[in-house]
């Protein structure tokens, strides 16, 4: 396992300074996706605007971005 | 011998909401149990396992989870000393949720079965005073229901930040502004049903607004009646109505 941290860059910019325990960076990345998409949802609840390049960075323990998930790619919309 | 703290503890809440003679009380001080420690994050009980003892919370936290096949889990209840986590267990042994020791180091004492239906069957307000315990239990539970299926997240953030401060208070484990609180925060995120990063994206918002300071275990809480105002916190449902304390 290993720590990752998942930083928040949205209306505020969130540290995830505590990280949490991942089997692999894939793990990470889909609870990236998983984070990315309950923080958008509560912005469509309250009608706030969703900004697609609003986004989470996975960082390791020193600091080095390892994967960047923008909103944009956590949701899809029809017309 | 004298009796643990633990226990003197758990009576001292029982007494909160039940009416018990000092040879009642004598009678709970005398059970005696198997104190253990438990490493960070382990299950306790796991779900559907047939358990034959109560926990009892010496110190640190513990809580109650349903999980998901995938593992996913949610907390539906946190214990601190004091507490008797799973007193229902007597009645019902084998349940589909299961207990788990939150981060910081957990010390429960196994309480078995056996001894606390000898008790309850030689005093029958004993058994008034676990079943009270049990409705308590339940009404901390019907509000955790409101608040995850209803409260906004910050909201249910604030008033789960009451209710474990409230509680913690009436412990004598610091106050209601300024206690530890041993979980992670990916815990913490499985108690409110939201994920880690956007409970702490809540947090930090509260933060701003000088209302919750979360600094590792550490949490003050600055205006305790402006956070309760925020989560529509009303702490009736941990007292119950004392009126009930002895049934003639």
């Amino acid at each position: 396992m290993t720590v990752y941290h998942l930083n928040l860059f949205n209306d505020d910019d969130v540290w995830d300074e505590e990280g949490q325990d991942f089997a692999d960076l894939d793990a990470a990345e889909r609870e990236a996706v998983r984070n990315a998409r309950d923080v958008i949802a509560e912005h469509v609840r309250h009608g706030m605007p969703i900004d697609l390049n609003h986004r989470l960075e996975i960082v390791d323990g020193d600091g080095t971005i390892l994967k960047v998930v923008r909103f944009g790619d956590c949701v899809y919309f029809k017309h | 011998m004298p009796s643990h703290p633990a226990f003197e503890l758990f009576v001292r809440k029982l007494c909160e909401r039940s009416r018990l003679t000092d040879e009642e009380r004598r009678a709970i001080l005398a059970i005696d149990g198997q104190e253990v420690e438990i490493p960070p994050h382990r299950d306790i009980v796991r779900p559907g396992e047939v358990t034959e003892f109560s926990c009892l919370v010496v110190s640190g936290m513990a809580a109650r989870f349903g999980q998901l096949p995938d593992g996913t889990r949610q907390i539906t209840a946190v214990y601190i000393p004091g507490d008797m986590c799973d007193l229902y267990s007597l009645m019902l042994p084998k349940v589909e949720w299961a207990l788990q020791a939150l981060s910081s180091r957990l010390t429960i004492i196994k309480v078995p079965h056996r001894q606390l239906l000898e008790l309850v069957r030689a005093y029958p307000a004993v058994a008034e005073a676990f079943w009270r315990d049990c409705v308590a239990d339940a009404s901390i539970l019907s509000q955790w229901v409101v608040n995850v299926g209803r409260r906004d997240a910050r909201m249910r953030t604030a008033h789960l930040f009451c209710e474990i401060g409230l509680r913690m208070e009436k412990a004598g484990l610091g106050s209601r502004t300024a206690f530890q609180l041993s979980a992670i925060q990916s815990q913490l995120a499985d108690a409110l049903g939201m994920t880690p990063v956007h409970m702490n994206r809540v947090i930090r918002a509260l933060r701003q607004d000088n209302l919750l300071l979360v600094q590792g275990r550490d949490v003050q809480v600055p205006d305790w009646d402006a956070l309760a105002a925020v989560g529509g916190f009303d702490g009736a449902y941990l007292e119950l109505d004392d009126r009930w304390r002895r049934v003639e």
